[in-house]
Parts: C-alpha cells; structure tokens; sequence
C-alpha cells in the first residue's frame, strides 16, 4: 500500500489539492462569512489600494477644478434660469410634502426604524472582468457588515459581499450574480432585476402586464436582503417573445456605476436586525 | 528550483499589484488583464514546472480574494490550466513571440472556460456563452497582444536571477 502511495505519490497530491479546493470553494460558496483568507488578502492589500486611489484622486480634483472654471458664465445664466423654474415647481412641492408628511408620521407610528448610513468611499474594483465588484475603505472596524445594502442618493447600488477589517467588497446590482426582487411603481407589478454585461434587466414580468418605457422600476422589499422602495432605474426597452411566459425590460439604472466614487452603507435598525444575523 | 520559486513569487507580487492598481486606471476597451494568469502562463510554458502550478493554484486564491469571494474557485482553474500547459509545453516550441501569443491566448480561452463553467455550476443561471464571448474572448485576444512585452519582462527577470536556465 505504502510503495503503491510513494509510487504514485504526485498524482496523490494533485488530487488531493483539487479535492482541497473543491472543499474550500463549496465551503466559501455556501458559508455566509467573509473567508479568513480573503479577509488576511484585503487586509493586505488595503494600504496600497487607499494610499494610490488618494493620490489619483488629489490629482482628479485638481484636474476637474481647473475644468469646471472654463464655460462657467454660461453655465451662471443656465442655473439661474434653471433656479427661477424650481422655485416655482418648489411652491407646489411644499404643499404636497405638508401633505405627505403628515400622512407618512402616521404610517411610521407603527413601525419606526431608525437607519444610520455609513459613508464610504470607492477605492478599487474587482480584479477580474467577470463580475462587478467595487471595493469600499469601510470594513468591520466600522461596524460593516456582510449583505448590508449599499446605495447612492440616485437609488440603489448593491450589497457587502464580504468584509475585512479595514475594506469591503460591495456585490453591484449589475454584477450577472445578482438578483434583486422589484416592482413597476405606477401599477406594482413585480418582477426579478438581473445584472447583465450591458446592464441591467428586468424579467419574469407577467406577459400581459402594462408596462410603459419610462417607468420607475424600485425594490419590492421582498426576499429581505434590499428593503423596500429603493429606485433601480426606468425602463428603456421592452422585449417579448410570443413563445415566452414573461416580458423582460430592459432598464436604464439611476445609478451610473461608471461614475461612482462615494457610497452610503445602510446599518439596518433594529427591527430589521435578524435579516443580517450570519 | 529556490531561484524559479522566487522569481516566480516576485512576478506574483507585481501582479497583484497591476490587478489592483493599474487595472483600476488603465483598462483597454474597459478590459481588465488578468496579469496574475498571463505571468503564470508564460512563466510554466517556459520552465514547465510542477512548483510553478502550485504557485498558480496560491495566485488564483488571491485573485479569487480580490474578486468575487468564492475561495477556490480561480485558484482551481488555474492549477487545472498550468497542470495542461505542463503536459502540452512540449508540443510547442515556447521561445518565439508568436508561438507563447497564441498559447497564451488558447489557455486564456481554456481557464475561463473552466472558472466560468465552475460559476454556472455553483450559481446557476450565468449565461455562460454570453460570458465567454462578451468577456473571456476578449480579454484572451488582449491577453495574447500583451504577451510579447510581459514576455520581454519575464525573460529580463530569469536573467536576473536564473543566470544559468536563461
């Protein structure tokens, strides 16, 4: 037995490590941890990503300041004209949120959940072309935690993937491994927002639902992960096949991943608090 | 063998720098190269190594760290694609520009294949032929016109610490 194992002994430790990596990769998958391995790897890594990302962006913002001096008359007359139409759209805006908020204290009576938000800034990306990932500069020492919804002023952004003490990994909604549950606004119907590698889309809709290019498409609240009411972004296109169940639309996101560089990291209340026990 | 090791850990280093600092400003056609994959290739195909497959199985933990989070997965398929170049270095003739090209895009084609194939089976519902075309494919072709300067590097680098193998 012995001499059969030294015989063939390399073949035993190849196998052994794709039997090694088999078993860490299905640990990985199903545990909802961030690794020890990955977490000491971004530790790692973090300084050299946070020490170039704030040089290039010292640089940026010079570069921009010095842009954003050229055409700036014009674009005076354009925001002034702009300012005097808001102020009229502003008048009608106050009556309603009077209205508004009267009617949402009451809602909330019931049910009042405080949300903090972490600010956090973009400071790299996934190193494979696979998968949409951004790296934020907040980790577990500033109490982020994994599947924490991370989202933008425009509307909605992602989840923490997996954390590391000083940076985290942020899984975007355009990612081909997310799922988000949605709803049309104007007639709540519901639907599953997939990430694409043209962006993102919005399937499983009922084939005769009525849905209109230029709907708000916003988080349905359900499967836990993404709380209600987030905006995603409007449909720009509707695709149907005859031999196909559902519609699929294709949405232009509220938010341009292209462009972001800072992000808030949502800390669930307390009532919200069981969907994020790991 | 110690000399290969380091230098093969030293082109590890600087690929995981480029992963995570030149590929988040300079991206060609907003692709991303896999330098940590390329240095391997190269590497391997020219000194067809066992050692060099192990450390290629440690670069893809790391690339798997820096990416998606499921530990095992890269680091699979790249100890599955250096274990083939081994086996296959001998067909090719691995000191001409065009030949270590093409082998290093053909291989490129083969690990994403294998890293994609492994995503569909743990999260079903990748599309996978979409993924290979619309970013493994690429990214090979991108790959393989990379290869003659990282080649030029590697080879500075075996003259530099492996005097007698280069």
């Amino acid at each position: 037995m012995f001499k059969f194992i030294s015989t063939f002994r390399l073949q035993f430790l190849i196998i052994a490590t794709f039997i090694g990596l088999f078993m860490l990769m299905s640990e990985t998958h199903t545990n909802e941890g961030t690794s020890r391995f990955q977490s000491v790897v971004q530790t790692l890594t973090y300084p050299l990503q946070a020490s170039v990302n704030s040089v290039a962006s010292t640089f940026k913002n010079l570069w921009y300041s010095y842009i954003s001096l050229i055409d700036v008359n014009e674009e005076n007359k354009l925001l002034r004209q702009q300012l005097l139409d808001m102020e009229e759209k502003m008048n009608q805006h106050i009556e309603n949120s009077v209205q508004f908020l009267r009617l949402r204290n009451q809602l909330l009576f019931a049910s009042k959940k405080i949300t903090e938000k972490i600010f956090a800034e973009i400071i790299g990306e996934s190193a494979d072309n696979n998968h949409d990932i951004s790296l934020i500069n907040r980790g577990s020492n500033q109490l982020v935690q994994r599947n924490y919804v991370v989202l933008r002023k425009e509307g909605l952004v992602g989840r923490i993937q997996s954390v590391s003490p000083f940076q985290s990994s942020v899984q975007l909604i355009t990612d081909h491994r997310s799922r988000v549950s949605a709803l049309i606004q104007r007639n709540r119907i519901r639907g599953l927002i997939y990430g694409t590698h043209e962006g993102l889309e919005m399937r499983q809709i009922n084939q005769h639902a009525n849905i209109k290019i230029g709907d708000r498409i916003i988080s349905s609240g359900l499967g836990g992960l993404y709380p209600k009411g987030l905006l995603i972004g409007w449909v720009k296109e509707i695709r149907r096949q005859k031999h196909e169940l559902f519609k699929t639309a294709i949405l232009d996101s509220a938010v341009d991943f292209n462009q972001i560089e800072e992000v808030f990291v949502i800390v669930p209340s307390i009532t919200d608090s069981h969907l994020f026990i790991e | 063998m110690m000399r290969l090791f380091l230098l093969a850990l030293g082109l590890m280093l600087i690929g995981v720098w480029l992963s995570i600092v030149f590929n988040n400003y300079v991206q060609f056609g907003g692709l991303k190269i896999n330098w940590l994959l390329v240095f391997m290739l190269i590497l391997t195909f020219r000194h067809s190594n066992l050692l060099l497959a192990f450390l290629g199985m440690l670069a893809g933990l790391i690339m798997d760290s820096l990416s998606h989070g499921i530990i095992g997965l890269y680091g699979t398929s790249f100890f599955l694609t250096l274990l083939l170049i081994i086996q296959v270095s001998k067909l090719f003739y691995a000191n001409t520009f065009l030949a270590v090209s093409l082998a290093v895009f053909s291989m490129s084609i083969f690990e994403g294949w294998i890293s994609l194939s492994m995503i569909d089976m743990l999260e079903p519902g990748v599309e996978l032929s979409t993924n290979l075309l619309n970013s493994t494919l690429p990214v090979a072709f991108l790959q393989g016109l990379m290869t003659p300067i990282i080649l030029q590097f590697v080879i500075w680098g075996e003259k530099l610490f492996l005097r007698d193998l280069a």
